[in-house]
């Protein structure tokens, strides 16, 4: 068991945990940075060199850098991780809750099969290694995440299809509202993006294994039956709230309840970034900096333009273009599975009239990913409220979990 | 040029890949019943490339890089 005592620590290395990071230790606080991957920069900045402000805060000498440190129990002042299969124990009086967001997956005919991915997971597996050259590769689903994963494979040399759910004015509006964050890289994308089979208003209904090949039926405005190599699937993003849910912060239907400057229901406890709601990285930049900053203690001015109100005007228009038109899904068939984790059919638990009543019927929610995907999908399929997330939030060696329930603080 | 075993086999992969990246570049699956899975998220939520590695159970492919003769099993 490792015992670390520090002013502040974060929970994420991504734009939002970054920027908190140069904050805090600009204001000369010992901050510790946990984060599960093995490199800094979240999702948005993963296999990228990290802008040379988060380089620079990411390198100071306040920092304490955490990588590959899954935390599994917190409450507030204290974190407990899992890192290489040790115990790790957090003592500090500032938490900074920076935990990014995950892929809706919507359950449908196919999901399950090897080679199909989560959108982001299919630029994780890119950016991982995984070669796509002369592959045929399917993104599908809705969300300006995407275009990135798209112009990603393009990138790197794989044949795209780009099926968006929404109609093509919502790829407009949204390149004219966030195209100004970065205008290089927009031409960048755009560019890749002219060399996809890119479909609006389509969606992909079905997907079955024929051979090492998938097939899938797309249908909408442009609908057709294609094979493809490998297949990334996202419906919009999911903030990940499990975290602050543990240590008692309020979570709201859009993510993690917070004031302005990030500040959480619970004192001690701030949140930034897609935690709070989907906002792109740009608008978690700027939350994680005013995170920083109020836990600092430092004041600062608020304007219209900061922080607070782009990112909110931001998560408010995203909401509104890519709102998921529930004509435009797949539907789960009897034998699709709504949890892979447990291996329970969608018709197990279709008839239930809650997330708790399916669960005691069917153990779904109940396996390794404790119902993030499971649970997610059913918010948005049946309008479920997921059960409240509990300890240990992943899978960790018992050793590990003895130790750090064995200490006094949970008694 | 690294090389690692997955389930008995050997697997050649780069250095600084993911461990689940190396097996679908090698055209591997995660053996599990009778439904054989690789990966999802790609961020370590989901536990889909649950493995075990170095007899550790419970280790996320998509988190964990490539070293040389490391032993990568189906739970």
């Amino acid at each position: 068991m490792r015992r670390i005592q520090a002013d502040a620590a974060i929970v994420g290395a991504g734009p939002a945990g970054l920027a908190a990071l140069r904050e805090l230790t600009r204001a000369g606080l010992k901050t510790v940075v946990l984060d599960m991957q093995t490199a800094p920069g979240g999702n948005i900045w993963r296999g990228r060199r990290l802008p040379a402000w988060a380089a620079q805060a990411w390198g100071d000498p306040m920092a304490e850098r955490l990588m590959s440190a899954t935390v599994i129990d917190a409450e507030p002042g204290f974190l407990a991780a899992e890192r290489n299969g040790r115990a790790i124990e957090v003592s500090a009086p500032r938490i900074i809750l920076a935990t990014g967001a995950r892929d809706l997956m919507l359950p449908m005919p196919g999901w399950s099969l090897p080679g199909v991915f989560a959108a982001g997971g299919l630029q994780a597996m890119m950016k991982g290694g995984m070669s796509v050259r002369g592959r045929r590769i399917l993104v599908a689903g809705s969300g300006p995440l995407l275009m990135a994963v798209a112009a990603e494979a393009v990138r790197r040399g794989a044949d795209v299809t780009l099926a968006e759910q929404a109609p093509f004015s919502a790829w407009l509006r949204w390149g004219q509202e966030a195209g100004g964050d970065d205008w290089s890289e927009t031409m960048q994308l755009s560019a890749s993006l002219a060399e996809c089979d890119r479909r609006t208003e389509t969606w992909p209904a079905a997907i079955r294994a024929l051979g090492s090949k998938l097939t899938v039926s797309l249908e909408g405005r442009h609908a057709s039956e294609d094979e493809f190599d490998c297949i990334g699937l996202g419906w919009g993003l999911t903030p990940q709230t499990e975290l602050a849910q543990l240590m008692g912060c309020e979570v709201g239907p859009q993510g993690i309840a917070a004031d302005r400057s990030g500040q959480t229901s619970v004192p001690g406890v701030w949140a930034a970034g897609e935690g709070l709601g989907i906002a792109g990285a740009e608008a978690a930049r700027q939350d994680g900096e005013a995170a920083g900053l109020a836990a600092a203690g430092k004041a600062r001015k608020w304007t219209k333009e900061s922080a607070h109100n782009v990112a909110w005007s931001r998560r408010k228009l995203l909401a509104s273009l890519f709102a998921l038109d529930p004509d435009r899904l797949p539907q789960p068939d009897a034998d699709t599975l709504a949890c892979l984790c447990e291996g329970v059919a969608w018709s197990e638990v279709e008839r239930a009239e809650s997330a708790v009543e399916a669960k005691l019927c069917s153990r779904i929610g109940m396996g390794l990913c404790q119902g993030r995907i499971c649970g997610a999908a059913l918010q948005a399929r049946k309008g479920w409220t997921p059960g409240p997330p509990q300890a240990p939030l992943f899978p960790a060696p018992a050793s590990v979990i003895d130790a750090i329930w064995q200490n006094d603080r949970h008694a | 040029m690294i090389r690692f075993r997955f389930d008995g086999e050997w697997v050649s992969a780069e250095s600084g890949q993911t461990v689940a990246a190396a097996l679908a570049n090698a055209g591997a699956l995660i053996q599990d019943g009778g439904r054989p899975r690789l990966a999802m998220c790609g961020m370590g939520v989901c536990m889909v490339c649950a493995v075990s590695v170095n007899g550790q159970p419970g280790r996320r492919a998509c988190l964990v890089r490539v070293e040389e003769g490391m032993e990568v099993c189906s739970q």
